[in-house]
């Protein structure tokens, strides 16, 4: 008697988790029907399955395709894969380090010198630049392009300046938008500050107030990163204080973070080039902030949304083991720094891979080739979510 | 003090007597110990080798409550390694059983371990024939919609 109460209650707490099939459960675990998996399964099985596959397999059946289309699937699968890369720009070119495998290879080729990147969600922003001699003015594009499915589609806008800033962003409604915003058009006399959305839905512009109290750090070699609904950026108050500033892509407002007092207040603008700042998304909704000064590093981690509060997770000696705006991700109790090295006689450069811990560093050799301008890298993350 | 034991019995009404700090990785089982204590707990949907199996895993993956905080039985790296090793000695369809064994007995851990190797396996297919084959999943796709699909966008990777 009891002991049949004991097996009813397995099945009825199943119930709670497994999908509405459970019935079925009872006679599907025994590999003569092993036709039947549920529903759940499936969806749990296929998000961990790498993006490439998924496309090259949509056409294994119905439920499949039918499901690699599902909005809820995508971003499932989003959270769940977290497969990450390195982006490599190299004027025109986009290049790829994947990080398990280490292979290297050129992806794509925009055909105009790619000026800034940014990623949110398997999805990349690029700004381009083309000189046109007639007028001896530099034209700007942009373009939203998914990598993993390789698509891309040109924003149209004109008037783009070189004093612009660019990262993309998602809402609360899984509405990705770009923000520009610039400190003023210096080369046009003008020196007043603006700020823009585009969402990439409706295709309209519209003006978000800014107060032009900050300077952005890094200048050309901007990066912002994404992390849930909000980008982030370093940048620095008019008295040389820096912290991190954000935009909440739902609310559609700036909102300043202040940093750790060791990072935010050291020879600000003095010794300037001696300092190294950058941020990196972590999963779980987490930030990270890494900051080289002389031969000393610091990695800090918090949890982004209301609350922000600071953590020293890694602190690591090693003259300038960290290049200049470099393209971390931290794993486990480790970080992999993208680096790019160029020879003394400037002829050749070399990409590595340095993976630095509490015991030191090790570098791993990906490639080298004929040098001829310095490049950026941006980190990113494989998805299903298609160009809106 | 001796470890509390408890009996896990499979359909064939194998039973298995297990260490309950074992047994409790399962979320399931360990609701059912605090409700029905000193019982024998009936997995009527098991057979004797997937719960075996299972069992083998808890075994392994179970953190030894010494006192001195969460000290695991084996380094974090190791246990990856054996997770690895674990779930390549299984062949497809067993794993797919171990995989609903983790499922409904709710252990978390070996759910993941047995999605990504089920998921490694898609992976590594062919192409779609391959994958219908491996699962047992039928083409319910004409020719024509197929074509319609491949004009319709055409991926370039």
């Amino acid at each position: 008697m009891v002991e049949k109460s004991v097996e009813k209650s397995l099945l009825s707490s199943r119930e709670i988790s497994v999908s509405s099939k459970t019935k079925t459960l009872d006679e599907s675990s025994t590999h003569s029907d092993q036709n039947y998996i549920p529903e759940d399964l499936i969806e749990m099985i296929l998000a961990r399955v790498p993006v490439k596959s998924v496309f090259r397999f949509k056409l294994t059946c119905k439920d499949w395709m039918n499901l690699f289309t599902q909005q809820r699937f995508i971003y499932k699968h989003l959270e769940v894969s977290q497969r990450r890369l390195f982006l490599h720009i190299r004027g025109s070119q986009v290049w790829q380090l994947d990080l398990e495998s280490l292979t290297y290879s050129r992806i794509q080729d925009f055909g105009e010198e790619i000026g800034s990147i940014s990623h949110c969600d398997g999805l990349v922003l690029l700004s381009t630049s083309c000189y046109e001699p007639s007028t001896k003015t530099l034209s700007r594009k942009l373009a939203i392009w998914s990598c993993s499915e390789g698509v891309c589609a040109w924003i149209p806008r004109t008037g783009l300046s070189l004093y612009d800033f660019y990262c993309l962003g998602r809402d609360s409604k899984k509405s990705y938008k770009v923000l520009r915003f610039t400190h003023g058009r210096y080369d046009q006399d003008d020196f007043e500050a603006e700020a823009e959305l585009y969402d990439l839905e409706s295709h309209r512009w519209k003006t978000v107030e800014i107060i032009d109290d900050w300077i952005t750090h890094g200048n050309s070699n901007f990066g912002a990163v994404s992390v849930e609904t909000s980008s982030y950026w370093v940048a620095a108050t008019e008295e040389g204080k820096y912290f991190v500033q954000s935009l909440d892509f739902t609310a559609e407002c700036f909102r300043a973070i202040d940093l750790p007092k060791s990072i935010a207040l050291q020879q600000a603008r003095e010794r300037d080039d001696e300092k190294t700042l950058a941020l990196s998304p972590l999963e779980h909704q987490k930030l990270s902030i890494l900051c080289q000064i002389a031969d000393k590093t610091e990695l800090w981690i918090t949890q982004v949304g209301d609350v922000v509060n600071w953590e020293r997770f890694l602190v690591f000696t090693g003259h300038q083991l960290i290049p200049q705006n470099p393209t971390f991700l931290i794993m486990e109790k480790m970080v992999k720094v993208f680096c790019e090295e160029v020879t003394v006689d400037r002829s050749f450069a070399k990409i590595k891979i340095r993976q630095i811990g509490q015991g030191g560093f090790e570098d791993t050799q990906i490639a080298q080739y004929r040098f001829d301008r310095h490049t950026r890298s941006c980190l990113y993350t494989e998805s299903l979510v298609p160009v809106p | 003090m001796s470890k509390k034991m408890i009996v896990l019995k499979s359909s064939e009404g194998v039973s298995f007597v297990v260490e309950e700090a074992v047994a409790r990785q399962s979320k399931i089982i360990s609701f059912l110990v605090e409700e029905f204590p000193d019982r024998e707990l009936p997995l009527t949907n098991m057979t004797s080798e997937i719960l075996r199996k299972t069992i083998e895993y808890c075994k392994k993956h179970v953190v030894e409550d010494d006192g001195g905080g969460d000290s695991s039985s084996s380094s974090s790296g190791d246990l990856k390694e054996w997770d690895v090793k674990f779930v390549a000695e299984i062949d497809q369809p067993r794993l797919m059983d171990l995989l609903m064994a983790a499922n409904y007995l709710d252990i978390p851990s070996l759910l993941d371990v047995t999605c990504q190797k089920v998921a490694d396996t898609i992976a590594a297919c062919n192409d779609e024939k391959e994958i219908r084959a491996t699962f047992n999943i039928e083409n319910d796709f004409t020719e024509e919609e197929v074509e319609a699909i491949r004009m319709e966008n055409q991926y370039p990777i």
